[in-house]
């Protein structure tokens, strides 16, 4: 559900430090009717342009913190809110080139009365200018 | 002064003790301008359709406390405020019949040094001791998007010219479980500026906080208490329960201790009559508990599969003699694994061989057998997906289960609890209007009440 709020639209944008661009990032949403631990959200699956994204690669931000995703599942007080953004960080470096790329996301969260965790996806095509 | 005030037509009712009818209520108000001690209170005499009712036959409720006359003569440290609507109860074996009836009502006051005397007749119509509520659940696209927020959503409960609000408590209130004092002022702020009452409150179970163990016992007793503890604060004496049966017996006392109901959900896979709805009956039958009871969910009674979920999987590529091929062994209530099968055989695709699983998951029992249940019903999940142009729940035999519940006398709320809307979340540019979807299931219920 939800599933076009897992990279938000217009969100995609190139992520700098010290001058360098060490990345891309997107705004993101919970997936579900309420809010969560996020000790209950799982690595987000990205896939650029058909290239799976290691998850050690990626970070997870809310609030003004930010988590590796193992850290993350050890994370059991901060909440991720139903009408909260948060923000998904891929370590890539340079970025993403300019011109178009398609961008392949699933948010999967370990909902308590489902036997397996709860996957959504959503792909947009991008264009970096 | 203020005659024309005193009597409040909403609360006008029926009253019910676990099926049985065991007399009737209305709503008063003090004819004076100003709030009074109930010490101040002489008389209070009812007369409807020309029998009366004294003194000694009524009892006087405000404040969440009941009191006989006699005992407000004794009570001066409980007020009956200015427009608060106290509860006049008599009690009569089999209540008022339906329809208007005829009420006079005087109220006799000792403000001054005088007694004032005050009375009002008026024809007044029995309001059905079924109510309509809604689980703010119902507005969840709206708030995702940020169009309605929680008071909006209040207002939307009282626009539909009633009371009941259900919430689940981690959709909409901040910094849970631990709220701070501004929010819960705000909160009965809401409850009092939309005439709203908070009937239900739900909270959810969680299993999988780690990923090394599921929770623990203690975790969710804990999780539990804190659910319990935020809904007495909110003003909540109902709450929809979630959790092992084990943990929910652990808490009970606690429960009771604090005034909150904990009711169980019928919700599918289960049915009206199973095993984990037989345990949760045999213990309020065996220990006598008041703080136990059911909710069932309107969508435990599925006849058709659910019209706005295939035809999502059509949009998205799903064989149509296929799929129909399916919703026809649901109908039939044919075997599950053989259906799968045959879809596999006929050459299905992923979409056709997920629906005939799919299909399989909702669940139908008889909205009659609700009749028998009534005495440990707390409160109604009212399900719907989808309201057609008829103004019936395209799967749900919404009358059918309202007459069974009427004929088992029963009193509550039904919240309705709109989840069509992630059936669209595929489509670009539609997105489901869940307040008018609501107000079309209201006019439902309106119709199969009776009120």
């Amino acid at each position: 559900m939800f599933d076009s709020y897992i990279i938000g639209e217009g969100t995609v944008r190139n992520v700098e430090a010290a001058s360098e661009v060490v990345g891309f990032a997107f705004d993101t949403r919970i997936t579900y009717y309420r809010g969560l631990g996020v000790s209950m959200v799982e690595p987000f699956e990205v896939i650029l342009d058909g290239t799976a994204i290691p998850r050690e690669d990626l970070r997870f931000s809310l609030g003004g913190r930010t988590w590796t995703f193992a850290e993350l599942a050890d994370d059991f007080d901060t909440r991720w809110e139903l009408t909260e953004t948060a923000v998904v960080t891929v370590l890539l470096p340079g970025g993403l080139t300019p011109g178009e790329h398609e961008l392949d996301v699933t948010e999967v969260l370990r909902v308590s009365y489902l036997p397996f965790p709860s996957r959504a996806r959503f792909v947009r095509k991008i264009a970096i200018a | 002064m203020y005659e024309k005030y005193m009597l409040d037509e909403r609360s006008f009712q029926n009253v019910f003790d676990r099926g049985r009818v065991t007399g009737f209520q209305i709503g008063v108000r003090v004819t004076h301008y100003h709030g009074i001690p109930l010490s101040l209170i002489g008389q209070l005499d009812l007369t409807v359709d020309g029998v009366s009712y004294g003194t000694n036959d009524i009892t006087f409720s405000v404040k969440g406390r009941t009191f006989t006359i006699p005992e407000c003569w004794d009570t001066v440290d409980v007020r009956w405020d200015f427009a608060e609507v106290a509860i006049v109860t008599v009690k009569k074996e089999g209540g008022l019949a339906p329809g208007a009836h005829d009420i006079r009502f005087t109220q006799t006051l000792n403000a001054y040094e005088f007694p004032t005397v005050n009375s009002y007749r008026t024809s007044l119509a029995l309001q059905s001791a079924i109510k309509r509520g809604v689980t703010l659940y119902s507005y969840q696209q709206e708030v995702y998007m940020g169009k309605l927020d929680l008071e909006g959503m209040i207002r939307e409960v009282s626009e539909l010219d009633t009371d009941g609000v259900e919430i689940l408590a981690e959709a909409c209130v901040p910094d849970f479980p631990q709220p701070s004092g501004y929010f819960v002022d705000r909160w009965f702020e809401m409850m009092a500026k939309y005439r709203t009452k908070p009937v239900c409150y739900d909270s959810s179970f969680d299993a999988k906080n780690y990923t090394t163990r599921p929770n623990g016992r203690e975790e969710a007793i804990a999780k539990l208490r804190a659910d319990i503890q935020l809904a007495r604060r909110l003003g909540f004496r109902l709450m929809r329960a979630q959790g092992p049966m084990e943990v929910i017996l652990a808490c009970l006392g606690y429960a009771e201790d604090h005034g909150v109901n904990l009711g169980m959900e019928i919700h599918s896979p289960n049915v009206l009559r199973n095993e984990y709805t037989q345990e949760i009956i045999d213990h309020i039958r065996n220990t006598g508990t008041e703080s136990l009871s059911l909710i069932p969910d309107m969508g435990i009674f599925m006849r058709e599969p659910m019209r706005i979920c295939y035809e999502r999987h059509l949009r998205r590529g799903a064989t149509p003699r296929l799929v129909e091929y399916v919703c026809e062994a649901y109908r039939a209530r044919a075997d599950r694994e053989a259906t799968i099968e045959e879809v596999r055989r006929m050459g299905g695709n992923d979409l056709d061989l997920f629906w005939a699983n799919e299909a399989f998951t909702f669940t139908y029992c008889e909205p009659a057998d609700l009749k028998e249940l009534v005495p440990y019903i707390s409160h109604v999940h009212g399900k719907f997906y989808e309201m057609t142009a008829l103004g019936e729940e395209y799967s749900i035999p919404y009358g059918e289960a309202i007459a069974a519940l009427q004929a088992g006398n029963w009193a509550g709320y039904i919240a309705s609890e709109y989840e069509g809307q992630r059936h669209f979340h595929d489509l670009r540019d539609f997105e489901v209007d869940s307040i008018a979807e609501v107000r079309k299931h209201h006019d439902m219920l309106r119709r199969y009440i009776g009120a």
